[in-house]
Formats: structure tokens, sequence, C-alpha cells
């Protein structure tokens, strides 16, 4: 289903969650450090190449290719790079104190749903 | 007579609970989320639903016991097409996909706003990335 085609009211309310939660300062700190990353072009590009190597090795492995020491040796070099980047570390410490705000939304909307909304909402 | 005290919680968390809440309540009520309710409970009531998971799960557990057995994986396999293709199951299937499009459709209108996989990143304990 397109979002756009939920009701209007369950619309208006997950707006209504997304600015209560992005009022809070975990939040902020976290919109905060993603932008600070998506203006940097050299982290933006790393970020892209080490999707795009680890992308094309997972779509090979899942053809049945067994992939050497000499497919892999790359992608953990570029691996460390990417997550020792200041910007990734920075984005992901931010993210880490962020997730207890999101945990308890996701638990109110579940404990009126009576079932895991994390689990059913999952995008496939 | 003890008298719990007043929990002094920030507003903004008061908020949050609030509208979490409150985006749970329409939820509830949509009927892809009633029709799956409903097809839980039609499942939980059928009979041949009820014989079929406990066969299932007798030559289940047999299984775990002689690894390998051609005979009776043939056989766990005919009772889970079985199960599969009875309609309470079926109505089950259909109606967790319609709850599942109506969620993860709430799911993309959050992350979107929030520059995160909101499902991915609420649960609790988790750890995995953006």
């Amino acid at each position: 289903m397109n979002p756009n085609e939920l009701p209007q009211n369950i619309q208006d309310a997950a707006h209504a969650l997304t600015d209560a939660i992005l009022s809070d300062p975990q939040a902020k700190a976290y919109q905060s450090a993603v932008a600070v990353f998506d203006g940097d072009p050299e982290a933006v590009a790393l970020e892209k190449r080490f999707m795009d190597l680890y992308a094309d090795l997972i779509a090979r492995q899942q053809k049945g290719e067994i992939l050497s020491q000499q497919d892999l040796s790359p992608f953990y070099t570029l691996r460390s790079e990417y997550y020792a980047h200041p910007l990734v570390v920075a984005r992901n410490e931010a993210l880490n104190a962020f997730k207890p705000i999101l945990a308890d939304a996701g638990e109110q909307i579940s404990v009126q749903l009576g079932l895991d909304f994390t689990e059913l909402a999952k995008i496939e | 007579m003890e008298v719990l005290p007043i929990l002094n919680l920030p507003t903004t968390h008061q908020q949050l609970d609030q509208t979490a809440a409150h985006l749970g309540d329409l939820l509830r009520e949509h009927p892809l989320y009633q029709t799956y309710m409903q097809a839980i409970k039609d499942l939980e009531k059928d009979p041949q639903v009820h014989d079929l998971s406990v066969q299932t799960q007798i030559k289940h557990n047999a299984l775990n016991g002689g690894k390998g057995n051609p005979e009776l994986t043939a056989e766990l396999e005919r009772l889970n097409l079985e199960l599969e293709a009875l309609p309470a199951v079926q109505n089950y299937r259909a109606a967790e996909k319609g709850a599942r499009d109506l969620l993860s459709a709430v799911n993309v209108l959050l992350s979107e706003s929030l520059k995160v996989d909101f499902a991915a990143n609420a649960k609790r304990g988790c750890s995995c990335g953006g």
C-alpha cells in the first residue's frame, strides 16, 4: 500500500507522532548528525561505495558463487574505513541515543494493537 | 495506605506516548486490521487447523529424533501443504498480508520524516543500523 492511500486520519496521526518524536533533543541530535553526514560528499561517496560493494557480493553469493579471499579482502578494508569515518561514527552514536525514543513510541503503538508493530510493519 | 508518587514525566515524552497511542488506536480500528484479528480468532477455533497442527507437531518432533528420514520428511511436507490449503489458513494468510500492507505503509510514512527505518530501529535492545 502506498502511504498516500492511507486514510487521512492515520496520515495525520503519523505526522503528529513524528512531530512529537522530532521535538525530543535526541531526535534533533540525530537529525543534525544526518544533515552533517549528507552534507559531506566524501562521506556520502564512501557510504555508496560500501553499500554497492556489499550489494554486489551478496548478489553473487545468492547466485551460488563462493567468494574468494581476493573478493572479500577489499570489502573488509572498505568496511573498516567506513565504520571508522568520524561522520559515520557520529551518526551511529546519535542513532543509538535516539533509539530508546523510537522504542517507546513503537511500544505504545504495539500496546494499542495487541501485537508487535515493529515486527508486522517491517519493510520487506 | 500507600500512595503512588506522581511521575513527573517530561511533557515531550507524555505527548509522544499519547500521539503514539492515538496512532495505535486508529490502526486497530482500520478494517484491514480488524479482518486480521478476526482471521486469527477463526484460525484458533478451527478444528481442522487444530488437528493438522497437532499432527504436524508430532511429525516434526519425530523428525528431530531421526534427522534425514525421507518418509517422515515427505509426510511433514504433505501435512504442511494440507494445512496451508485449509480455507481458514488461506484466509489468515490473506488477512495477514493486508495488515502487513497497512502497517508497513505507516512505517514508510514515519521513516521518511524521521530519516531512519522506524520499525527496524524501534525494537527493544535493537543494535541494527539506520
